[in-house]
């Protein structure tokens, strides 16, 4: 038992973390300082105990529920610090937005819980409950304003979509049982390794409607209509959040259920060509709408999800190299690592906005902000470039690296198509940066005002896209000896 | 025909005539109540399978507990006019999702023919439940040992939703736009 403790030592401390919170959060009811404190120093202690147990060897406890590795330790510590920056740099934002509350705090860290438990989940139940862990506290943050009626908008839709989306991933989670007779992955690729199983269409019926499930998670087209109208609605810390841990968790638990039946084996060659294929076309037009549709938007958040729904597109391709033999994961891990320090920053700026109105960040917004402030200006350039994937910037060799894996299993002419949109969305990334520093303030600008924390935040995020962008070896060879968890 | 494929037979068109009730009727206390027709007939479905605790628990937990919150929420929203009228959705929309829905169905129609879906037996066989002391110490027995883990996992499930009720429906704070 004692082992069990310790292995499993930084999700015990969030979720004590958890309980410490609701209940410090009750000592001054009208006062929301304990449920931060409280929260930042839980995060702090999972990241610090996640990253110490770090070197460990993987070890499955609870009868192979769940598994814990360096993967989702690395992940774990991960969201935490992705907790930490936005606890930190959204504090502002909520007092503005009148929305500061305890409760805020306490949704944030269960829905850490979940993600962390997700991405270490070895059985397809835990997956499931993980899954709604996390997502149900990301429904009601979407809906925090709860006066604006946008807000709401966002937490209905995401909340029914997100649930019939649940429902889907149950469907196909009973095929598999009834193919398989288990719900635990090592029992399920070793009953996909037998001669006899090898395309069973029941196991693939099921197998399909799970990727399904977590597809509409990551918000690959076509199964991204939701998002752009969440991600306005939401709060702007709650974009963030969501745009970082719940893109990572799931896109990691896409890769690991892709990988879930042992597709190398002979006999599974017609189903693997047919993931390969949608794969491939979902890369295809997640790609091209998130590109082409980007350059439309005048709305930054909208903006920004058109950007994640093109950096889907990016993943797929790494997804799909992911596919061949040989082939690990670590394209995908290091484009999301570098996408996560960019977006991080990018989010907290725009909570930084004060804007007239009831429409948001808009682009109009940002004329002239150059002459207000320098230093935000050049804060905003770094992270668009980065987001451009310009050289220098994390965003260069994250995109390079998952190019440079997809040309060597054979795809170069995705690659070519991938680099074409790049190209073209370079455009709505740095047009923002043309209006800051070239265009005269327009007399309906909005005010901007961050205060050190938020500042800082984004300061550490801006170093982070620098430092990974002239030396990302070190990152790239870490994140490439951890192994998939089967 | 022997008694279980009659009482199969019986049990799973009672749930699929029932299901078509609950989605084509328009007014929504015929659909609940087709739903409570749907949740026995799979009461009966467990009970063949000789999980009869599960059985017991459908009829008290989904035709009594959660049936009863849906009349509830049914009364407190007294809609006398259907919100939403199936056939006013779009005709892009029907037929989109009449094809996902036939291409899955011919998936496993064809799944089931080729018969090489036999379900792998379980660890926990008949005489294994039997040696257990019966259904329901068999199923505590993994609640509390083999799945403690989804076990308490589901208890912070429950924590967040209770969590995520409160933040929605508690009175706005002074703290808050338009408070009290």
């Amino acid at each position: 038992m004692n082992e069990v403790i310790q292995t499993l030592m930084p999700w015990l401390i969030l979720a004590a973390g958890i309980l410490v919170t609701l209940l410090v959060s009750v000592i001054r009811v009208e006062s929301k300082r304990p449920a931060q404190f409280s929260a930042l120093a839980t995060l702090i202690l999972t990241g610090t105990s996640a990253i110490q147990t770090l070197a460990l060897p993987g070890e499955a406890v609870f009868a192979g529920s769940i598994e814990i590795s360096s993967l989702s330790r690395i992940l774990l510590a991960l969201f935490s610090l992705i907790g930490i920056l936005f606890i930190m740099g959204g504090d502002r934002y909520l007092t503005k937005e009148r929305i500061h509350l305890s409760d805020y705090y306490h949704l944030l860290l269960i829905m850490i819980l979940g993600a962390g438990v997700m991405v270490a989940a070895k059985d397809l139940v835990v997956l499931f409950i993980a899954l709604e862990v996390m997502s149900l506290p990301a429904y009601t943050l979407a809906g925090f304003r709860r006066s604006d009626s946008r807000s709401n908008e966002a937490a209905i839709k995401y909340f029914v979509l997100g649930g019939a989306v649940g429902a889907v991933f149950l469907l196909g989670a009973a095929f598999i049982f009834g193919a398989t007779g288990s719900t635990q992955f090592p029992a399920i690729y070793a009953w996909s390794r037998q001669p006899a199983t090898a395309g069973n269409l029941l196991f693939a019926a099921g197998h399909f409607l799970v990727l399904v499930a977590f597809l509409f998670k990551v918000a690959a087209a076509p199964f991204h209509f939701w998002k752009p109208d969440v991600y306005e609605g939401a709060p702007t810390p709650v974009t963030g959040v969501m745009s970082t841990l719940v893109a990572v968790a799931s896109f990691v638990t896409l890769v690991r259920l892709v990988h879930l039946p042992a597709l190398d084996t002979s006999g599974w060659e017609s189903y693997l060509s047919a993931v390969k294929g949608t794969v491939r076309a979902l890369a295809v037009i997640s790609l091209l709408v998130g590109s082409l549709v980007i350059i439309t938007q005048k709305n930054l958040k909208r903006l920004f999800a058109y950007s994640s729904i093109s950096q889907s597109g990016y993943l797929m391709l790494g997804v799909l190299a992911s596919l061949n033999p040989g082939q690990g994961i670590s394209q995908v891990l290091v484009y999301l690592f570098g996408y996560v320090f960019a977006a991080v920053g990018l989010f907290v700026l725009l909570a930084q906005s004060e804007p007239r109105g009831d429409t948001g960040v808009e682009l109009v917004d940002l004329t002239g902000l150059v002459k207000k402030s320098p230093l935000r200006t050049a804060l905003w350039s770094v992270l668009l470039f980065s987001m451009a994937g310009m050289p220098f910037t994390v965003g260069f060799f994250t995109k390079y690296f998952i190019f440079l894996s997809s040309v060597g299993t054979g795809e170069a002419p995705l690659v070519i198509l991938a680099a074409l949109c790049a190209v073209v969305s370079a455009y709505a990334y740095l047009r923002p940066i043309g209006l800051m520093v070239m265009r005269e303030a327009d007399p309906g600008a909005a005010q901007w005002s961050g205060g050190f924390w938020s500042q800082f935040v984004v300061i550490v995020s801006v170093i982070l896209v620098v430092f990974l962008g002239l030396m990302p070896n070190a990152m790239i060879q870490y994140l490439k000896g951890i192994p998939l968890i089967h | 025909m022997d008694f279980p494929v009659l009482a199969f037979s019986v049990f799973s068109t009672i749930a699929i005539l029932g299901s078509l009730l609950v989605i084509f009727k328009k007014n929504p206390v015929s659909s609940a109540f087709a739903l409570v027709l749907v949740f026995f007939a799979f009461a009966g479905l467990y009970a063949l399978l000789g999980a009869h605790l599960v059985a017991a628990l459908q009829i008290l937990v989904y035709a009594g507990a959660i049936m009863v919150l849906f009349v509830f929420v049914i009364m407190l929203l007294n809609q006398d006019e259907p919100v939403h009228d199936l056939e006013a959705t779009g005709v892009i929309y029907r037929v989109v999702a009449a094809l996902s829905v036939a291409a899955l169905g011919a998936v496993l129609i064809r799944a089931v023919l080729s018969g090489k879906s036999p379900v792998p037996a379980g660890s926990l066989t008949d005489e294994k439940i039997a040696s257990l002391g019966g259904n329901m110490k068999a199923i505590s027995e993994q609640l509390f040992t083999d799945r403690i883990f989804h076990f308490e996992l589901t208890s912070f499930l429950l924590l967040g939703a209770i969590v995520a009720t409160v933040t929605l429906a508690k009175r706005k704070s002074s703290g808050e736009e338009g408070g009290v």
